[in-house]
């Protein structure tokens, strides 16, 4: 009952957006986006904290050397 | 009524002789596209947004679009502009060389001196990201992934990675990043506003004013190219073109290359760039129903870069005792388009408060979202690319 009601749902909404925009309308990567979404930001997050960790140790390694 | 039907008709038959083209189906979409390309340029004159890219593109969007007896010295396999787009576009020469210029404009020294703002130019990343899950709605995964990049708020990086993964919507996604970015001041404010109290927009930030070492300056770039180049290969080579435009100025030995870079070269690749990659607006490219899609979810990307930076802030002020809180609107700096991102913050932040400077920090921020803009691009690239 359950699966029928998310089958005819599902063709409901794509049927409607496809209409609204004359666009077609697919589901199927919604997977590897959300999967790819979620790494890029962690990935993009880690890299950043690499990044602002050396920053610190430049930072500290410069101080009380000649300041431009 | 009739005799002028009639005359009407007569019209169309003598431009379809004198043209030896179709009016509906090749006239009339012509027209469009000189309308277009007559709106950039006047949008680039009149309102100066991002004159430098937008005038030449939308001449060149008139030029691709001439009748095919003119357009065949233009576009056709040994024409000029073909030349040009696959001298520097197709194999992303220009952007790359573009960056240098960017890199040797930008002073990373409000970043440098307080390295902690730069995890706003992440957070600020989220839109990217959000747009290729609704993207991927409507699109395949590598349309979608090119069409996300526009939210990196960075030409010379949606145009290096749309043409990484041959998108066919590269005229559309280009046009897109350039209009959004000039459209920042309109963009994000009302955004801000939504997602912050009149109490946070007043939160002033002490500025400490650190000064940054001559050597923490050159090892910067340095470093960042090294760490992005080990974490997300497919950055390297963006983030490595940049930092070197970066290394060239900071390294105070090569001032006339510095200088040169900055000028000469980011105008001369700005100059080629804006013509040639006008390749892709001809009629047929871009009157298509997904070129309005994909303008709606450019500014859907650029909406959530800015909800993404201002609401991490506000997260990261529930852990921060008063008097160390981040006024929230920096967050929202982190998104690239530099430097008029960072000048909207501050204004906003004068309009609460006429005392609150704000500058030098979403400056920092502003800087740290173009390196992160650029290292999102090598994960989309990570992901999608070959």
């Amino acid at each position: 009952m359950f699966n029928l009601f998310n089958t005819l749902s599902q063709v409901v909404t794509t049927q409607a957006a496809e209409k609204a925009m004359g666009l077609q309308f697919t589901t199927e990567n919604i997977g590897e986006a959300l999967m790819c979404a979620g790494a890029g930001m962690v990935g993009i997050f880690l890299v950043v904290g690499v990044i602002i960790l050396s920053v610190s140790i430049l930072n500290k390694a410069g101080s009380g050397k000649k300041k431009d | 009524m009739e005799t002028l039907t009639e005359f009407g008709l007569k019209i169309v038959s003598i431009f379809e002789a004198v043209m030896g083209m179709d009016f509906v189906s090749e006239i009339i979409p012509m027209l469009i596209m000189w309308a277009i390309g007559g709106l950039l340029i006047y949008l680039a004159i009149a309102k100066d947004m991002e004159p430098t890219l937008l005038l030449p593109m939308g001449f060149g969007t008139i030029l691709v679009n001439l009748p095919l007896a003119l357009t065949a010295g233009v576009i056709s396999e040994h024409g000029a502009i073909e030349v040009l787009y696959n001298a520097g576009v197709s194999n992303e020469l220009f952007p790359l060389l573009l960056f240098i210029g960017i890199g040797a404009m930008i002073d990373f020294g409000p970043l440098l001196s307080n390295p902690k703002l730069m995890i706003f130019g992440a957070a600020a990343q989220f839109g990217i990201f959000f747009t290729l899950f609704v993207a991927s709605l409507f699109f395949p995964i590598n349309e979608a992934a090119s069409i996300a990049i526009i939210g990196a708020a960075d030409g010379p990086t949606s145009i290096f990675v749309a043409s990484e993964l041959g998108s066919q919507y590269i005229g559309a996604i280009i046009v897109a990043a350039y209009s959004y970015m000039a459209l920042v001041p309109i963009v994000q404010p009302p955004v801000i506003k939504l997602l912050t109290t009149k109490k946070e927009r007043r939160i002033r930030m002490k500025y400490e004013g650190k000064s940054v070492s001559k050597r923490t300056r050159i090892l910067f770039p340095i470093v960042v190219s090294i760490i992005a180049g080990v974490v997300a290969p497919s950055s390297a080579v963006l983030i490595g073109f940049l930092m070197f435009g970066n290394l060239i100025r900071e390294c105070g030995v090569l001032d006339s290359l510095s200088e040169t870079a900055q000028k000469v070269l980011a105008n001369l690749i700005t100059i080629l760039l804006g013509i040639t990659v006008a390749r892709n607006m001809n009629a047929e490219a871009f009157l298509k129903k997904e070129t309005a899609l994909i303008l709606g979810l450019g500014l859907v990307a650029f909406i959530v870069d800015t909800a993404g930076g201002v609401l991490f802030a506000k997260l990261l002020n529930l852990f921060l005792p008063e008097g160390k809180k981040f006024n929230p609107m920096i967050g929202a700096a982190g998104i690239s388009a530099f430097p008029m991102s960072s000048r909207v913050v501050h204004k906003l932040g004068l309009e609460e408060d006429n005392q609150n400077f704000l500058l030098m920090h979403a400056t920092g921020v502003n800087v740290s979202g173009q390196v992160a803009s650029v290292i999102a691009g090598g994960m989309i690239l990570n992901f999608f690319g070959n």
